[in-house]
């Protein structure tokens, strides 16, 4: 039990991350994660391989928020139409200079992207599952979870490139 | 509706760099791509960018942790400290082997320290010069990903696993007339390391880390001995040298800068790790 309970310490933080990602709102997160600890805490049995342990615990927490959508009558919004996976809907920023990346500017950014952008950074760069992993955990195949994520990592760049916070040059740095 | 030739491969580049930073591609790709961003600026910015990203995100709810409630019911066990300890143990070993393999290899046909090419010597000159000079005050900043220079994009890591802060960056031109930066580090027990790239080149290194006889000094001098390791990532040349370390540590601090230099990225936990351990179980410089 201990184990579990310092498995679960370990993961806090990341489900967490995955928690506000989806639901943008600190005290649904808080309340996503704990239900995920109750019901991590009461199961039969747990996964033993800590890979197999992490997936179960986010796919727990994804579970417990399309449940809270359905229950407070919201759209998930988790899946992405076919449209929107068109490479036309985005443009790589190439040539752009880049913003100012910090965990605060990732963060406003982040909120401002749709449901499955929002998703898909959460499990792959938060909580720091593998293509493969995602893919799974999503029901989708390696390869939308690649474009998908280079499309969202695109559309997030543009996010904190349109806040308020300016560039700031730190390169051609001569002693 | 066709796509545009042009937009295709800014797609396929921009997901081929993701792919790279999240460490997706397979080993022939991943090398391929690293090359290319040795080799160009906008690769290297754009990457440096997505790693930045990444790790932004990876921290970004880092303080944010629910606390587990009180026990409810046990459930099992999982192996996790065991494999992680598992996989520290191997890295160590897959470095002493790489080690062995290298021990003093003369990367220019057998040659001694006498008859090393005028970058080595120039690189060995700009060492002794940095670590002399006290660390910039408040000390140089350096991002935990690639920095990109002038058009010139070399890999520059950060070593504070090892007790290793940038003391001073400096930007020269080689003694052939390239693009050059040097990157000097400052331990805490007297140590001093630099980093030297050379951006005109391959000048017939390979891209497997070798380690560099280098000049003693003369007999009387009491300047302490100085190592060094070379290699090559595309057409970006590199010369890591040390003076007075631990031999150990220092071939732990060189193989790790090869590994992460070759992939364009951050030193990873493991080789944080090792760096950090290595640091523990060596001596202090002899300065």
């Amino acid at each position: 039990m201990e184990s579990l309970r310092r498995d679960l310490q370990t993961h806090a933080a990341r489900l967490y991350g995955y928690a506000y990602a989806l639901s943008k709102n600190p005290a649904d997160a808080e309340d996503l994660v704990q239900d995920v600890f109750v019901k991590a805490m009461s199961a039969q049995r747990a996964p033993s391989d800590p890979d197999a342990l992490r997936a179960w615990l986010f796919r727990i927490l994804r579970n417990a928020f399309i449940d809270l959508c359905r229950r407070t009558r919201r759209e998930a919004a988790l899946d992405v139409g076919r449209e929107a996976e068109a490479d036309e809907a985005f443009e790589p920023p190439v040539g752009a200079e880049p913003p100012v990346i910090t965990q605060l500017t990732v963060r406003f950014g982040l909120m401002k992207l749709s449901p499955p952008h929002r998703e898909i950074l959460a499990l792959v760069d938060i909580a720091g599952f593998t293509y493969g992993e995602a893919a799974e955990i999503l029901d989708v195949p390696t390869g939308t979870v690649m474009s998908r994520l280079s499309r969202a990592r695109a559309a997030l760049i543009d996010a904190i490139g349109e806040s308020n916070i300016l560039p700031m040059r730190r390169r051609g740095r001569t002693a | 509706m066709a796509a545009d030739p042009e937009t295709s491969d800014a797609h396929a580049r921009w997901r081929r760099l993701n792919a790279f930073v999240d460490g997706e591609l397979d080993p022939r790709a991943a090398a391929r791509t690293a090359r290319a961003i040795a080799d160009d600026p906008a690769d290297a910015r754009d990457a440096a960018a997505l790693g930045e990203l990444k790790a932004a995100l990876g921290d970004a709810f880092a303080d944010h942790a629910p606390q587990v409630p009180p026990a409810l019911r046990a459930s099992q066990a999982t192996m996790q400290p065991k494999r992680r300890a598992w996989r520290r143990v191997a890295a160590a070993a897959v470095i002493l082997l790489m080690a062995g393999a290298t021990v003093w290899l003369a990367p220019f046909g057998g040659s001694q320290d006498r008859s090393a090419p005028a970058w080595v010597t120039h690189a060995v000159e700009r060492h002794a010069a940095l670590s002399e000079r006290p660390a910039q005050s408040p000390g140089a900043r350096l991002a935990a990903t690639p920095v990109a220079l002038q058009g010139f994009a070399p890999f520059v890591p950060d070593l504070r696993s090892g007790k290793l802060t940038v003391g001073r960056i400096e930007s020269f031109t080689g003694p052939d007339g390239a693009a050059s930066l040097a990157v000097n580090y400052h331990g805490t027990r007297g140590c001093r390391v630099t980093l030297v790239a050379f951006a005109d080149g391959a000048a017939g290194l390979s891209e497997r880390l070798e380690r560099l006889r280098l000049a003693e000094g003369a007999p009387s001098s009491d300047a302490p001995a100085a190592q060094g390791f070379v290699w090559r990532v595309g057409g970006v040349r590199y010369l890591l040298i040390a003076s007075g370390m631990d031999a150990g540590r220092f071939g732990v601090i060189a193989e790790t800068v090869h590994r992460a230099s070759q992939l364009h990225r951050p030193i990873d936990d493991e080789g944080r790790t090792l760096m950090a351990d290595a640091r523990a179980n060596s001596a202090p410089c002899q300065a």
